[in-house]
């Protein structure tokens, strides 16, 4: 009992003395986890531990957001669309030693989506991205089926979601509510403990299948002032920032100990228009607002230089091969002219934004400022209003707000999750603020929706994003690049999408 | 004195800052702005430059018309709702009194800061909303004053001598009893614009003040502590203005609580 006593001493003080630094990765974020169980995820701080200690069955690729098999070494879709077979790794273990095999998935599936699951999680937030499954069974002890209750396109990358990482049964049985505090997953990295607020500590998992991570300790440290962070980052007190303003990524760039990686932009920022009031209504007042619109000056002003300029609400790296959208045009003067022919030059109008910040938007009333001062260019009379987080998402949902300026994060890596939440009738009123119902549009959303050919799925988007930029109903003004703070000592590349621990390396 | 220089300096150049200088306080300008913006004082930018490449002393001096004017609004809304609530408390006691005082205590019972957040974050940030969150903040202030003024001054001598030739309530309140309670009200409102500039600085340092992008101190003071570590100019000097008025106002209202106070100047 002593020994066991002295070393959890020892661990404790690994944490906590800066002298012991050199043996584990500390990793600075914004905030502490709030569960462990995958299903039970809501949002990325819990997900940045679920990520490294359980695994999907499928997730990406280490530079890009093309899918590959983790548990999973192959799939394949039945002739209709509505089943999936899915075969699993062979010699894998959970951390609490049991074996990883087709019933674990079975158990894992049926735990999140039947509500009178004897061990269901307390909430799964992400429950309703599997109600298109209706069973999931054990063909042998390495193969699962996925049966569907219609054709998806998007299951695949549903699969790759928090909520569907592989649990260990064993574990959710002993532990019922608390396995959220005594997660057991498949993970190159397994919980060692877990002090609220205070401390992550995460242990490099001996038994895993694949290559082992090269950090044999990581601890995970919530500091919520980015500027305190970033001080301790200086001090080599921490070694990673993941929430680094986008002010601090020059000076970090320039210091003698600290280094920057960016990300390709997983959101887009854009200006929405309420088309059930006037003059937002006026397809012509939609274009002048358009043409008024000078990327490269929001982006220095509100961007710190480091957006990309959008010419779609889906970021590129999601759109990919299907067809280039052209970038927005720029011509103060033709807006004008657009104007006086619609009979509102000099009209008042107002613009609604949020005063919170959000990876999209880290200084939102700098953009609604330089807005403002673009379309006072071209004639128009602006005024700001600014709401904080719960007025502006009832704001932006009631039928009488002006325009607004609104963004979105991917959950999933396919333009489906920007264009259906955000653009389709079925979702008026709720995201799809502008109230957007376009016939064409939703009818080509929708199709590609359950198109599993992606030749046919590209050309139902290009044609669901050319009824888009003809009518307008946003317009997309930047995606944000990701961005994140290392000492000199780390090497670390970002993903799009993950934050991978286990590809870190420390030097001493 | 020393009071009165620093507000005639914010004053005159806040008047004068319109036609002489040669740029915008809040057009951005056109050109590369990610070679004009957050650049140090310079023969050009004597102060510098701000996030959007503006001027930062056209914006500093701009932003006192904005600021003052905010001060002397607020504290001209706290005064006419205050005024006649602590007369009225004052003059005539029993049920009015009691009433006016327990909702002064209802609205004293609020830290004033946060009374003035929960008002602006329930109706939205802009000019309007900053004027009414901090006005209403003050009513309680010029209230109370009133009130105590108006319960010394009502027993006096010469108020019973006007009662006594037949003079109305009105009468009696607004031309034997204000006047005469005017001095302690003036010093009040004095000392009233200096912290009604640091109330709206501060709500507008926290986003629910005055329209994104109006030259106003607090929320130059916000965007330049965001850019500090690029740029040190823009927090220092819109910091200073705000310190350098309200430090004014203070010493103003000091100076002419001295005054006004017989019993001071008799100590003296």
């Amino acid at each position: 009992m002593t020994w066991k006593a002295l070393l959890l001493a020892a661990a404790a003080l690994a944490g906590a003395a800066p002298a012991q630094a050199g043996k584990a990765l500390i990793w600075a974020r914004g905030a502490d986890s709030t569960t462990m169980d995958p299903a039970e995820v809501e949002w990325g701080e819990d997900a940045k531990i679920t990520q490294n200690v359980f695994e999907p069955l499928v997730s990406f690729r280490h530079d890009s957001v093309e899918l590959e098999g983790r548990l999973a070494t192959a799939w394949t879709v039945s002739a209709d669309g509505m089943s999936m077979t899915v075969d699993l790794r062979d010699g894998v273990t959970f951390h609490d030693g049991t074996p990883f095999n087709a019933e674990a998935v079975v158990f894992t599936f049926n735990r999140l989506t039947d509500a009178k699951h004897p061990q269901r999680p307390r909430v799964a937030p992400y429950a309703s991205n599997f109600s298109d499954l209706s069973k999931v069974e054990a063909v042998g002890p390495r193969r699962v089926l996925f049966t569907l209750k219609t054709s998806s396109a998007v299951f695949l990358h549903n699969l790759t979601l928090f909520g569907a990482c592989i649990v260990s049964p064993e574990a959710v049985k002993k532990h019922g509510e608390k396995f959220a505090l005594n997660p057991s997953g498949t993970g190159p990295y397994r919980l060692a403990r877990w002090d609220r607020d205070v401390r992550i500590v995460l242990d490099r998992f001996d038994g895993y299948w694949g290559p082992k991570p090269a950090v044999g300790r990581v601890i995970v440290v919530p500091v919520n002032s980015p500027q305190t962070a970033i001080e301790k980052l200086k001090k080599g007190e921490v070694h990673v920032v993941d929430h680094p303003t986008l002010a601090d990524a020059k000076p970090l760039q320039e210091h003698a100990a600290t280094k920057m990686d960016f990300e390709t932009s997983m959101n887009v920022c854009y200006l929405g228009f309420n088309l059930k009031k006037a003059p937002y209504n006026n397809p012509d007042f939609r274009r002048a607002v358009s043409l008024a619109i000078d990327r490269k000056a929001l982006n220095a002003v509100a961007y710190y230089d480091l957006a990309e300029p959008a010419s779609n609400v889906v970021p590129p790296a999601i759109w990919r091969d299907t067809a280039p959208t052209p970038a927005y045009e720029y011509d103060p003067a033709k807006a004008r002219e657009l104007l006086a022919r619609a009979g509102l030059a000099s009209h008042k109008v107002e613009l609604i934004h949020m005063t919170f910040s959000r990876p999209y938007v880290p200084e939102p009333q700098r953009v609604a400022e330089t807005i403002k001062d673009q379309l006072e260019k071209i004639g128009l009379e602006v005024r700001l209003t600014g709401y904080d987080k719960a007025a502006y998402t009832l704001k932006t949902r009631e039928e009488s707000h002006p325009m607004y300026l609104q963004g979105w994060s991917a959950d999933l890596p396919v333009p489906d999750n920007f264009l259906y939440p955000l653009l389709h009738g079925d979702n008026a009123g709720d995201l799809n603020g502008s109230f957007f119902n376009d016939a064409e549009f939703n009818a080509a959303v929708k199709a590609a929706q359950s198109e599993r050919d992606p030749g046919k799925a590209r050309s139902l988007y290009t044609k669901a994003y050319e009824r888009y930029r003809a009518e307008l109903p946003t317009i997309p003004l930047v995606h944000v690049k990701q961005l994140i703070a290392l000492s000199k000592r780390v090497d670390y590349n970002m993903h799009p999408i993950e934050y991978r621990f286990f590809i870190a390396t420390l030097r001493e | 004195m020393a009071g009165l220089g620093l507000m005639t300096f914010f004053a005159l150049l806040a008047g004068t800052i319109g036609w002489a200088s040669p740029y915008d306080p809040v057009r951005i300008p056109d050109g590369d702005l990610a070679a004009l913006k957050l650049a140090p004082p310079s023969s050009s930018h004597w102060l510098g430059t701000d996030h959007a490449g503006r001027d930062l002393f056209t914006r500093v001096f701009f932003a006192a018309r904005v600021s003052l004017f905010i001060g002397a609004a607020c504290t001209a809304f706290s005064l006419v709702l205050g005024l006649p609530l602590g007369a009225a408390a004052g003059y005539f006691g029993g049920w009015a009194d009691q009433g006016v005082s327990r909702a002064l205590d209802v609205l004293l019972s609020f830290p004033s800061i946060l009374l003035a957040i929960a008002i602006a974050a329930s109706m939205g940030a802009g000019l309007g909303t900053v004027v009414l969150a901090v006005g209403i903040v003050g009513v309680p202030q010029f209230a109370r004053q009133v009130r105590a003024s108006v319960l010394t001054l009502r027993e006096q001598d010469f108020v019973t001598a006007s009662r006594a030739l037949g003079a109305g309530h009105g009468r009696i309140l607004f031309l034997d009893i204000l006047p005469n309670a005017l001095g302690p009200i003036i010093v009040l409102a004095t000392l009233g614009v200096g912290t009604s500039i640091l109330m709206a600085a501060g709500l507008s340092f926290i986003g629910l003040g005055v329209e994104a992008g109006t030259p106003e101190w607090g929320l130059m003071l916000r965007e330049g502590y965001r850019d500090r570590t690029l740029s040190p100019w823009p927090a220092l000097f819109s910091g200073l203005a705000i310190s350098l008025s309200v430090l004014g106002f203070n010493l103003f209202g000091d100076g002419l609580r001295d005054a006004l106070d017989p019993r001071s100047t008799e100590v003296r």
